[in-house]
């Protein structure tokens, strides 16, 4: 239960600025009663934290999968004026660009089922996961430059993907002004080996299936591509080492200048900001670019192992296979965007950690092919769950058109993995339709679905706040885990 | 050992407190609670490799300068597990006290492991970040504790 504030929808409650000294704008938390009565107490407290930061404009959002994080609660979403705000890696977080990607087939279940166990399996040989895992593009840091500068371009120049895939992701897979000359010695080191590698916790590779009944939106599903009995993949991960590595540098930085230089005190040390147009602030941000295209071209490449995996078990072409995109849309991101406040367009840096971008039709960053149907937003939900297209609305302005990210949460992943032993999770997964592959049972205890929120609740939630449209859901068969 | 991980600080990621009657013990559990995120049985690991790290702070107080150099020092073992793919374990941790007020507190560190090795090896979940949020190190009567949040 929130004690601090009250409800002022069905699925909006605001906590107002004389919560807390220091908060320049109120928080406003996106959820159904029943969501929002099991948030876990330190979301509350980390989004009025948010609510404090200089520039921040309109409120401090919290999405209906919120749960607690560092600095910025997980969910989070916060606006700041392009001139006289901050920007926060903290509110990025340390997996910069950590994102979804939706790729359709044209395969139906019952030609994938024979074969699903050694295609899984095939999947988790040829795309490496886990601790420490290494990439299967051998890169030079002259290579690896490139890669950073270039994102999705890179790839496609070196034979990884199709011209298309390009069209298919948010800023074209690369996004302007990265700086390679912003980026540590030590981040390029760490970041090196990890093209091509989903990482580990929740990030995953998934094959799923859609229901008939699971298509909310006839026309929008049609319009994506997606049709009953249909295979998709979908997977999660992000800018790996290289991200995590300019996160944490840029953090040192800030915290060295925030009150010295700039005279901002936050009241969590991962809250800390530098003022957005300060040489410390525009450093970050071209770094962190470097890390957006790394992380992009990290999803470029491990679309083209899977699109080879799919072929060698087809026996075709990924093409006639209709291994296509829908679109890869990333959560853990900070993007100069223009948004109507009080009637007047504001060039503003939106910062949504753990929450996905969902322009309304229309918006002129919609890829030319979807721009009528509203952007997509890629949920990705437990793995024993399943997940979710969802296509952004007008009315998501009321969020600087942002929406949820995935289930969220509801208990630690120490918790977790006391409460669901890996292998007996494995085996009920499996009796249940999914199989699973993981390089750890005990990791895969920590993502069991009983460990986070409901994700059908979450985008209900997401619909009813009319800040995005559910198209459709998908139910996992195969699970590459990380 | 002395660590044990808290529930109540984060769900989505994963804390400990580390307690240590020495500083090098201090650095030691912290060491072994964030490898332990990584690897079940982290004593196991043989020493095939080494690496020494060094590391000056200068803070206002010893708990500040302490706290600078157990962050450096658990950020270094995340770098040569990406960087090297080496799991290393804490061999040896000297910290020298600065003589006087204005001088640096300073830590030497030697690490020694092994490649990361899927076949051998039982891993579990990658640590991305040692994070900063209620990061802590206090001086009590007859310990030192860390408290640490690790970004997974």
């Amino acid at each position: 239960m929130i004690s601090a504030g009250k409800r002022i929808s069905e699925t909006l409650w605001e906590i107002p600025p004389s919560y807390k000294e220091g908060m320049r704008v109120p928080a406003r938390l996106v959820g159904t009663p029943g969501l929002l009565d099991h948030l876990d107490a330190a979301v509350v407290e980390q989004i009025t934290n948010v609510a404090t930061l200089p520039g921040i404009v309109g409120a401090a959002y919290c999405m209906p999968d919120a749960h607690s994080g560092y600095g910025f609660p997980i969910g989070g979403v916060a606006a700041m004026d392009a001139r006289s705000g901050v920007i926060s890696p903290g509110g990025i977080g340390f997996d910069i660009n950590c994102g979804m990607r939706l790729v359709k087939t044209r395969l139906l279940w019952d030609e994938v089922k024979p074969r699903l166990r050694a295609l899984v399996d095939d999947l988790f040989k040829r795309v490496p996961a886990g601790v420490g895992s290494s990439g299967f593009v051998n890169l030079t840091q002259d290579e690896f430059r490139e890669v950073a500068a270039h994102g999705s371009r890179w790839c496609l120049k070196n034979g990884f993907g199709w011209k298309e895939d390009l069209d298919l992701t948010e800023d074209q897979g690369c996004t302007p002004g990265a700086n390679p000359d912003a980026v540590s010695e030590t981040a390029w080191k760490r970041g090196m080996h990890h093209l091509g590698t989903l990482g580990s916790g929740n990030h995953y590779l998934e094959i799923q299936v859609v229901k008939p009944e699971h298509i909310y939106n006839h026309e929008l599903a049609e319009a994506f591509g997606l049709f009953p009995g249909q295979v998709v993949v979908m997977f999660h991960c992000g800018s790996r080492g290289f991200g995590h590595q300019i996160a944490s540098d840029y953090l040192k930085i800030f915290l060295e200048v925030m009150e010295k230089k700039y005279d901002i005190r936050v009241r969590d040390k991962e809250l800390a900001a530098a003022p957005f147009q300060s040489p410390e602030g525009q450093a970050y941000f071209s770094a962190m670019k470097c890390a957006i295209n790394m992380s992009f071209a990290n999803r470029q490449v491990i679309l083209h192992r899977i699109r080879e995996v799919f072929s060698d078990h087809f026996g075709k072409d990924p093409a006639d296979l209709g291994l296509q995109m829908i679109y890869d849309v990333a959560h853990n991101t900070a993007r100069l965007e223009e948004h109507e406040v009080d009637g007047n367009t504001r060039k503003l840096l939106v910062h949504r950690k753990g929450a996905t971008r969902a322009f309304a039709p229309g918006a002129s960053d919609i890829p030319a092919a979807h721009r009528k149907l509203g952007q997509a937003a890629i949920i990705g939900g437990s793995m024993e769950t399943g997940s979710y297209l969802l296509a952004g609305v007008a009315s998501g302005s009321k969020t600087f058109f942002s929406t949820a990210h995935g289930s969220g949460r509801t208990m630690s992943r120490h918790q977790a993995k006391k409460m669901f032993p890996g292998r007996e999770l494995a085996r009920k997964m499996e009796k249940n339709g999914i199989y699973v592959r993981s390089t750890s049972y005990a990791a895969l205890s920590e993502e069991a679905g009983d460990a986070y929120k409901d994700i059908d609740e979450v985008v209900d939630a997401a619909r009813k706040a009319g800040i995005s449209e559910p198209v459709c859901r998908f139910v996992p068969v195969g699970n590459v885990k990380g | 050992m002395s660590y044990r991980y808290l529930d109540h600080i984060t769900w989505a990621d994963t804390a400990f407190e580390a307690r240590g009657a020495t500083l090098e013990e201090l650095f030691q559990d912290a060491a072994l609670a964030t490898l332990s995120v990584m690897i079940r049985e982290p004593e196991a690991l043989s020493q095939q490799e080494t690496r020494v790290f060094e590391f000056s702070a200068q803070a206002k107080s010893p708990e500040q300068a302490v706290g600078e150099l157990l962050h450096e020092y658990l950020q270094n073992l995340l770098f040569y597990k990406d960087a090297d793919q080496l799991l290393l374990r804490p061999v040896k941790i000297e910290i020298a006290r600065p003589g006087s007020e204005n001088m640096p507190w300073h830590l030497k560190a030697q690490w020694a492991g092994e490649k990361i090795d899927f076949e051998k090896q039982e891993l579990l979940t990658d640590v991305k970040a040692v994070t900063h949020h209620q990061f802590e190190v206090k001086n009590l009567d007859s310990e030192w504790v860390a408290t640490v949040v690790l970004d997974v």
